[in-house]
């Protein structure tokens, strides 16, 4: 869980108001948001892990993380209704999931992906992103709703 | 993590081994470990580019962490350009997917019968056909590659360079990070290895996370409050191109000037405003340093990552070009034949000097652009002159009675673009690195950021070591850059975070290393490790053949004054900096250092004085 770290001394501190936004033209691609979101939610660091993922194709980066859509089509195509969606967010019920990969299939953003036994869905580090504060470049922001 | 792959290519079978404890603790990882490497396994008397050299491609113990520019690799060998120990650094993606796969260090001997390409991903080693690779580009491998095993997959390989065994090749990562110079290249080609192509998936766990991930925070903050940090994020190393001409030493028409005529043409703010598209970074970096620029028409039509300052000097001004979409060009060029943009220039330049001086019947002309572009692929392919050309400056100039005062190289590396006139702790530096005449085993930036003399006092004992022209004061300073440059090297952190900008100092990389390893690191320590690594270097490079006689510098540098600028009539008096850097090294008065010094180090006695 993120909040382990609150204690840091961070450059951001997010609420559950805010949402991440994201700026393709200030990513230089460290990948610095893949390694903070491996480490805070398994306690390792480890890209394969990470919610958000970040691909260069050229000179463009690619974000590919969940956005916590309006149109959250992951959730209609849930069949064991692991997915659901409350007030703004994508929250995942694991007891329920069986890694069946249907969400992964109709996620727009390419943002849900299964590693090793996980559903990896981001959960916006219940409103403080780990992401956001290791992007230094501007790249990542939290802007309110 | 903390484990060996060993590659033997002649059997083609692989296996894998712990990392011994003792590697980790006197050596860190990366360079420490192909240093080590060498000086265990390598008998210096064998051809570089026979069987028996052994290429080790070696990651650091902060690969793969949120540690500041900690993504580097280094790859080591004995030098097919030299003869005496080659390694090269790259930064990018390939050290920290290395590491996701479970590896400290691929350690490769022998020769494989035919083109062959190494696949790890993760457990799974193998040795594949690269017969459908060989002959091809750099980018045209690393695409065929991902092709092949996916889109995230990280490759180094070589290019048509590297197969014809130029020994100024590269081991290019992703097509625009170099592990560039000593040739390294040429060694993987002359074992029939095209590339390595690796995926990774295993976790980097961490001893302590909080203070791990504070320490990486206040590292952060440090770098960007640094006065540095703004120009270099902005412009990347280019900025160095301005503040060469400024110091009266950008290397112009193979060092004769120190002012390029051309200069307002090829600065950084020209590249800035005409063909950067964008900043780019390596793996963990918020320094993102590296440029990505597109020239959108012409001849000189291409897009790709670079280049970086050293490029535009060897491949600009040092070869009188003052096109900067023809540098463009030629650096998307060198980086796909997997060339050294700055031994191919350097070359290029010596050649075009012979030829103004009437040494040879050629007319090569200063600031042919096409020539130039020309020249680097038949180097490449060791076509017509650049069979020539791909000997490197000091065998050529064997060949060329008259040449030698104004080739450009130091032990039989080719001088990277600062002009040693405007930096004597450069200049020393450059004269004693273990791997020939290169800026990065020292680089005492110190010396160049109009530090007061107070600072000077106050960092390494004399108020003369901030003024670039004089020799006062500059051996403990090289000495500490040194030392400290080795521990960077070896944890494989990237010196423009820790002395290009002096934000991230020994102590903090300790503070990391400890918190990320468990293992408690001073910074006494940490600076050990780094004389020790120097230690280690020297001895291999006696038993090679080297003598104290080759801790020089080309003649021009110690006779011929620069015409004009801040850097007029200065030369470079190593006599006044060479017995005080052996002495304070515990190195006899020869250079050689000492049994007492090897075995204070616990350094294994073979062939000391």
């Amino acid at each position: 869980m993120a909040s382990r770290y609150e204690t840091l001394d961070l450059l951001t501190r997010g609420n559950d108001m805010d949402i991440r936004v994201f700026e393709p033209t200030k990513c230089t691609g460290c990948r610095n948001c893949e390694l903070a979101c491996s480490i805070a939610h398994f306690g390792a660091f480890n890209p394969k892990r990470a919610r958000i993922r970040v691909l260069r194709r050229g000179c463009a980066e690619e974000l590919h993380v969940c956005n916590h859509c309006n149109e959250h089509p992951c959730v209609a195509a849930c069949r064991r209704g692991a997915l659901t969606w409350d007030d703004g967010e994508v929250f995942v019920d694991e007891a329920a999931c069986d890694l069946c990969g249907d969400c992964v299939t109709a996620c727009p953003s390419g943002g849900i992906r299964v590693f090793d036994g996980d559903l990896l869905v981001c959960d916006l580090c219940h409103g403080d992103p780990m992401c956001v504060k290791f992007c230094t470049t501007g790249a990542l922001v939290l802007k309110a709703r | 993590m903390d484990r060996l792959l060993w590659v033997d290519l002649a059997a083609g079978r692989t296996r894998k081994t712990r990392v011994p404890e003792e590697w980790k603790s006197c050596y860190l990882g990366g360079r420490g470990f192909t240093s080590r490497v060498l000086y265990d396994l390598v008998d210096a008397h064998v051809d570089p580019l026979s069987p028996e050299n052994v290429l080790t491609v070696a990651t650091g113990p902060l690969d793969g962490t949120l540690s500041p520019s900690s993504g580097r690799f280094t790859v080591g060998c004995k030098s097919p350009l030299t003869g005496l120990l080659g390694d090269a650094n790259s930064g990018g993606h390939f050290g920290p997917e290395l590491r996701f796969a479970g590896y400290d260090a691929v350690i490769i001997q022998g020769r494989a019968r035919g083109p062959v390409y190494l696949l790890i991903d993760d457990d799974h080693v193998e040795l594949r056909d690269a017969s459908h690779l060989w002959g091809r580009g750099v980018f045209d491998t690393v695409s065929a590659l991902e092709k092949a095993h996916g889109s995230d997959v990280k490759v180094i390989a070589i290019g048509q360079a590297g197969e014809n065994l130029v020994p100024y090749a590269n081991i290019m990562a992703a097509g625009h990070n170099a592990a560039g110079r000593t040739g390294v290249g040429a060694v993987m080609g002359s074992k029939n290895l095209k590339a390595i192509a690796v995926r990774g998936s295993r976790d980097i766990p961490v001893a302590d996370d909080e203070r791990f991930l504070a320490k990486v925070r206040e590292c952060h903050r440090k770098l960007i409050a640094d006065p540095t940090y703004a120009d270099f994020s902005e412009y990347g190393t280019l900025i160095l191109v301005d503040i060469a001409q400024a110091s009266g030493g950008l290397s112009t028409r193979n060092g004769q000037l120190g002012l390029f005529e051309h200069y307002e043409d090829i600065s950084s703010h020209v590249y800035q405003d005409t063909y950067k598209l964008a900043s780019k970074a390596c793996f963990s970096c918020i320094l993102h340093c590296k440029n990505y620029a597109r020239v959108a028409s012409g001849p000189y039509q291409c897009e790709n990552m670079g280049p970086e300052y050293e490029t535009m000097v060897t491949l600009g001004s040092r070869v009188g070009v003052g096109s900067l979409a023809a540098i463009l060009k030629a650096n998307q060029l060198a980086n796909d034949y997997g060339l050294d943009t700055i031994s191919a220039g350097t070359s290029i330049a010596f050649l075009m000097e012979c030829s103004q001086r009437g040494l040879i019947d050629e007319r090569y002309e200063w600031g042919d652009a096409d020539f130039v572009i020309d020249c680097l692929r038949k180097i490449a392919y060791r076509d017509g002159i650049g069979a020539f050309l791909a000997k490197g400056v000091k065998a050529m100039s064997r060949e060329i009675p008259g040449s030698e005062g104004f080739a450009l190289h130091v032990k039989g590396l080719e001088l990277p673009a600062f002009d040693v006139r405007t930096g004597k702790g450069f200049a020393l530096g450059e004269a004693v690195a273990s791997r020939g005449g290169d800026h990065l085993r020292a680089l005492p930036n110190f010396e160049l950021l109009s530090k007061t003399r107070e600072e000077g006092i106050r960092w390494f004992g004399s108020p003369d070591c901030v003024d670039p022209y004089t020799e006062n004061g500059k051996v403990p300073m090289v000495i500490w850059h040194e030392n400290y440059g080795a521990v960077c090297d070896s944890a494989e952190i990237c010196k423009y975070c820790t002395f290009a900008t002096y934000a991230v100092m020994p102590k903090d990389v300790a503070d990391l290393l400890t918190f990320a390893t468990g293992r408690a690191y001073s910074e006494t320590d940490l600076l050990t490790i780094g004389e020790r690594i120097v230690n280690v270097e020297r001895v291999f490079n006696l038993r090679c053949g080297m003598t104290p006689d080759d801790d020089t510098l080309p003649k021009r540098f110690l006779t011929e004054g620069l015409a004009e600028g801040p850097a007029k009539d200065v030369t470079v008096d190593l006599g006044r900096m060479l017995p005080e850097y052996y002495s304070r090294r515990g190195w006899t008065l020869d250079g050689v250092p000492t049994r007492e010094k090897i075995e204070a180090l616990g350094i294994e006695v073979k062939g000391v004085a």
